[in-house]
This record gives structure tokens, sequence and C-alpha cells, in this order.
């Protein structure tokens, strides 16, 4: 199987898309990227970001178009195009993997204080008397002073719905 | 005996009653729209339900005082849970109120970062340009010397070229003194149809070059006496070349 040979299984697997470290904060709507596919020497480190991190921009930037100009230019680059109507130019002429990375994640990337604006945001949002696994709590019993569920401690037959005062009612 | 007449005339009384509501229950069973068929029992279905069923009042059974106190206890205890629970929730709600007021704040610190971020990014930018642009105009030098240098020993070539070519034209012209021209052509006409050079002869392997007499202009003397073998070397043709023949041919004139 070719498919499974060399780079291939590392770059498909969950685990490694999960581990893209560049998250573009919510300014960048468009982001374009030129490179050439035979570098001159020195400008390789292009070729090789779209190769290895490409993927993992996907996955992390779901709401983000990613564009690929491939063998339109000589000297790599990188354009971001925010919701303002501003554009970033990136020059990677010179620049390995890594340090293309870096400077995606540190300039568009998101810092410490949008992460933490965010939180905030969500916690704001987020309804106290909703209940489940996006919520803050997921049962009613996680409240103090509320009977716990009745798989952990069974309910007197007054509680549950069986319980009746009149079974002539309805 | 006054107790006995008041029996008497109420149980007549009851008898009359009970004679009259039979009569009257006869007649309307009888006489309302009755078809052939006694209706179905029970209500049709366009009809709203019956009042029985609709106005129904729960009895609910006699209880134990201690079960009512109870039961009454419970739902105080669970009236007031609840009251506790939308306090607790509304606290909550309050608190994170609070946490989204600074929001706006950090929004503005966030754009200030970006524009510094985005400015960084830019100086960087130019100092990448600048050096490029130093780079390329260095490789542009040396690559003028490099098409300089090719230029000039391409040149040299050329003249190289050019001094040989005119020495091989000089030693032309300096062989050209034997070439005809318009001056002696007549003379060199003449010349050649005199003494006209002889390219008939036969060759053999070893290379040996065998010739036929010198032809003649004029018929002169005895004819020959074979045309059709003129190689036949029985007839004494010469060996060698033209000029070796006259060669010999001389030497035997002369001896």
């Amino acid at each position: 199987m070719p498919f499974m040979h060399g780079s291939m299984p590392i770059r498909r697997t969950f685990f490694y898309l999960q581990q893209g470290k560049i998250k573009f904060r919510d300014n960048v709507n468009v982001f374009a990227m030129g490179f050439h596919k035979n570098p001159t020497e020195g400008r390789t480190g292009a070729r090789d970001f779209v190769y290895w991190h490409w993927a993992q921009l996907q996955y992390h930037n779901p709401k983000v178009q990613l564009v690929k100009h491939v063998d339109k230019v000589i000297t790599p680059f990188g354009r971001a195009y925010l919701n303002d109507g501003r554009e970033v130019l990136f020059d990677f002429d010179g620049l390995t993997r890594e340090e293309i990375e870096q400077t995606l994640a540190t300039t568009l990337g998101k810092t410490e204080l949008v992460k933490r604006r965010e939180h905030l945001e969500s916690i704001a949002k987020m309804n106290p008397a909703d209940f489940g696994s996006k919520n803050e709590r997921q049962c009613m019993c996680e409240v103090q002073g509320q009977h716990p569920c009745t798989g952990l401690l069974r309910a007197p037959s007054c509680m549950t719905g069986k319980s009746r005062w009149n079974h002539n009612l309805i | 005996m006054l107790a006995n007449r008041l029996s008497l005339a109420s149980s007549t009384t009851r008898c009359v009653l009970l004679a009259t509501s039979q009569e009257a229950t006869t007649t309307t069973t009888q006489t309302r729209q009755m078809g052939r068929r006694q209706p179905k029992q029970g209500k049709p279905p366009i009809l709203p339900p019956s009042k029985k069923v609709l106005y129904h009042v729960v009895h609910a059974p006699w209880q134990k005082p201690e079960d009512v106190e109870e039961l009454l206890w419970r739902r105080h205890a669970y009236n007031n849970a609840v009251i506790s629970l939308r306090e607790v929730f509304r606290a909550e709600i309050a608190q994170n109120a609070s946490h989204g007021q600074g929001i706006e704040a950090m929004k503005e610190a966030e754009a200030v970062e970006l524009d510094e971020l985005i400015a960084s990014n830019e100086k960087r930018n130019e100092e990448k340009r600048a050096a490029r642009a130093a780079m390329e105009e260095e490789a542009a030098k040396e690559t003028k010397a490099v098409i300089l240098e090719e230029i000039r020993v391409e040149l040299e070539k050329r003249n190289v070229e050019k001094k040989a070519a005119e020495e091989e034209v000089r030693a032309a012209i300096s062989r050209s003194d034997g070439f005809v021209n318009r001056e002696n052509l007549e003379t060199k006409i003449l010349e050649a149809l005199e003494k006209p050079t002889i390219y008939d002869f036969a060759i053999d392997r070893a290379g040996n070059k065998y010739y036929v007499p010198e032809p003649v202009k004029y018929q002169e003397g005895t004819p020959t006496r074979q045309k059709g073998r003129l190689y036949d070397q029985t007839l004494g043709t010469q060996h060698g070349t033209m000029e070796e023949a006259h060669g010999r041919q001389q030497q035997q004139q002369s001896l």
C-alpha cells in the first residue's frame, strides 16, 4: 500500500490534526499563501509548511477560507484578508517551516488576551438553568441540595412516577 | 284507626303516582322520532362529551390527618427548594453578567494589539524587502560581470578568427597571379587548347595509372592500329603520370 509509506500515515492522523498551533483570530476571513513546488535554496520553508501544516490550519480554522497559489511566484508569501478590509502581507523568504508557523501564530493567531476574552464571553453566555454536556452542569443532581440521580441513590416510592394517590383518576 | 286510614291514603297516592309516571315514559319512547330500529347506545362522535365526563368531580378518599399534614409539609419543602434554586440561578446570572462587563474594553485592547502586531509584521517585511533588494543588486552585478567577461572572450575569439581569415585572403590573393582574368583570358584559352590536361587514364588496384597516347590535334602519319583496346599493354601505352610520360618521351627524343 503506497498510501501507508513515508510521512502520509503520520500526517493524516486525527491526533496530528489536533496538534496544530495556528488558530486564527476572528478578524481573519481569508488566508492565501503563494509558494513554489520546486523552490530555490533557502525558500523551501513555505513548501514544507504547506505540506505539514495546511491540514492542521484547515482543521483548526473551519471558518477561514484558505487559498494556495502554487507555482505563481518565486518568492514565497502569505496574505491574510481581515474582516475590516485590511490585508496583511507576510514575507516568507528565507524562513523555515517552524519560523513560518511561529510568525503566523504570533501575528494573526489568538493571543492570551483573545483567549481570555472568549472564555469570559462563553461564561457570560452560559445559562445556569441549562443542563447537559455542553453546559455548566450535566444534571440537576449536581446542584447543592437536590436529590441525587436515581441511578446513584434509590428514590422513595412516593417520589417516583408510579406512586399516585388515586389510581382511579385518569 | 286514624293510623290505618293515613297508611291507606299514602299507599293509594303512591299507586297513582306510579301509574302516571309509567304512562308518561311509554308515550315519549314510542312517539319521539322512532325509526324501525333502536339507536345504538352511547354518544355520536360529533357531539361534545357528556356532562358526566366533563364535570367529573374528584372525590378524594378520606385520609388520615397525619398523612395530610406530612404531604403538605413536603409540598412546602419542595416549593421552598424551587425558590432557593431560582435565587441561586439569579445570582449566577448576575455573576456572569459581571464577567461580561469588561469585554468591550478587552476588545479595544485586542484591536490595539492586532494593530501593533500588523505594524511589526510590516516592519519585518520592509527589512526583508530591503535585504532582498540589496542581495538582488549584488546578484545583478555578478551576472553583469560574468556576461561582460563572456562578451570579451567572444570578441577576442572573433578578432583572432578575423585575423586568420585576413591572412587566408591575403595568401589567396598572392596565389592568384596565375589565375585567369579578363586580361589574360585569351592567352590562357590558347594555352589550354595547345596543352590540354588529360585525365583519360586507367588505374589499377595498386594505384598505377595507365595513359593512352596523347591525343593529337590533327591526324598525321599512319593511324592507330587498334581503336577498341586503347589500354592494351601490348600496344605500348605509357605507364605513370602524364608528366612522367612526357619526361620519358623527351628523354627518348634527346637520345
